[in-house]
């Protein structure tokens, strides 16, 4: 497979921290907070 | 292969791989069924068409010898797989398939109903047992589980790689491999985005085991055909005025690239006069890079793989970067400048890899 230079792309290495970061973070805490408001909504 | 609903075809292009075809096969038959693999034998000189018939009767022997993307477009229209095929999965002949790869994979698939999806490419693993192969290691894993991760996320992958990959039979339809690239893979998955095909998913689940150059010059030679099948990508699609994700994600990786590369060409021309001048302008910025980011990262890696500790080999590591950046900005001057368009196949020298 080819792979693309990563070896000293500390920058981008630290964006795509973030981006997971971030998405982690949607999933842990934002989704199941919606999902409270859903059910409590319903109730 | 087939699940409930999806058939799976494999296509393994072979040119000369006498070596390990048979462990390959050996390997790839308790996954799949020998009537869905194809191969393609590329006008070898060894007897990698004998070895590879005891395992499947699909073979096609190529009278000459056109490279591993014209390879894979003859198999697939020789038998035509895209239209009786629902996935197709190029592998290449070094490559070994893990239990967990095909079920994650077609898992995947499966839960596509809207077939939103193009291609599902699948986690690429070595094995460290050099330095070389422990760079590899640690490249693949950052790469992977990080790099193409959040490019998973923001689908902006560049490249699927082309022994973990399975594109549905469709793509096919649309685009063949190109037979003027060194880098025929990551050409595809360009394609793929320019075309507007589909999402580009990447699966870590699914495993696969490649061989990696256990030689110094090797190793130079594949990663000078990765970075120049790079630049040439990057011409071909117009990177970065697009506007696409992939251009962004390609335009950050290449400059980042480069700078480095100039930045630490400059640090060692420079440095007998200015460490004579301050020691810590050269010692600073070296200790941030190998203390943040170099050591943590192979830390990470090692972690993550569980294997023999990568830390003993950071000098070397260090200076692979250091060469792996000059070879990237050759690359460049290769095809930006000199508009080098040579295309030939490059195998590393093949290992049995032993019980897996």
């Amino acid at each position: 497979m080819a792979q693309p230079l990563y070896s000293f792309s500390n920058l981008s290495l630290i964006l795509h921290l973030i981006v997971i970061g971030v998405v982690k973070l949607i999933h842990l805490v934002i989704r199941p907070i919606q999902s409270l408001a859903r059910l409590a909504r319903k109730n | 292969m087939t699940s409930p609903n999806l058939t799976l075809a494999v296509v393994i292009p072979a040119y000369n791989e006498a070596a390990i075809i048979q462990h390959t096969l050996n390997h790839l038959t308790t996954h799949i069924s020998p009537r869905h693999i194809y191969l393609v034998d590329d006008h070898s000189t060894d007897n990698t068409t004998r070895l590879a018939r005891v395992y499947t009767k699909n073979i096609l022997r190529r009278r000459k010898n056109h490279g591993k993307g014209a390879a894979l477009n003859a198999a697939i229209a020789k038998w035509r797989l895209t239209q009786s095929y629902d996935l197709i999965m190029p592998l290449d002949a070094d490559t070994i398939v893990t239990p967990t790869f095909f079920p994650a994979i077609i898992q995947r698939f499966t839960k596509d109903t809207h077939h939103h999806l193009a291609c599902v490419s699948g986690q690429v693993r070595t094995r460290p047992d050099n330095w070389l192969t422990g760079y590899r290691a640690w490249e693949y894993e950052i790469g992977q589980s990080i790099h193409k991760t959040a490019q998973s996320y923001i689908k902006g992958i560049i490249v699927c790689p082309g022994c973990a990959t399975v594109y549905r039979a469709s793509v096919f339809r649309t685009l063949k491999f190109s037979t003027h690239s060194l880098a025929e893979d990551m050409d595809l998955t360009f394609a793929i985005h320019r075309h507007h095909l589909g999402q580009i998913a990447y699966e870590a689940k699914a495993i696969i085991i490649t061989q990696d150059p256990k030689k110094l010059g090797d190793f130079l030679r594949q990663i000078d055909r990765w970075y120049t099948g790079l630049w040439q990508c990057i011409v071909k699609y117009n990177v970065p005025w697009e506007g696409q994700r992939l251009d962004l994600e390609v335009a950050l990786m290449a400059t980042e690239g480069l700078f480095s590369g100039l930045v630490l060409g400059l640090i060692l021309l420079l440095a007998p006069y200015s460490f004579s001048l301050n020691p810590g302008l050269i010692l600073f910025p070296l200790l941030i890079d190998i203390g943040l980011f170099l050591t943590p990262t192979i830390i990470y890696a090692n972690l993550r793989q569980r294997q023999a500790p990568l830390v003993r080999y950071l000098l070397h590591f260090y200076f692979l970067r250091a060469v792996s950046s000059f070879v990237f900005i050759a690359a460049f001057f290769k095809v930006m400048v000199n508009k080098e368009t040579t295309m030939k196949w490059f195998s590393p020298q093949r290992y049995y890899l032993g019980k897996m």
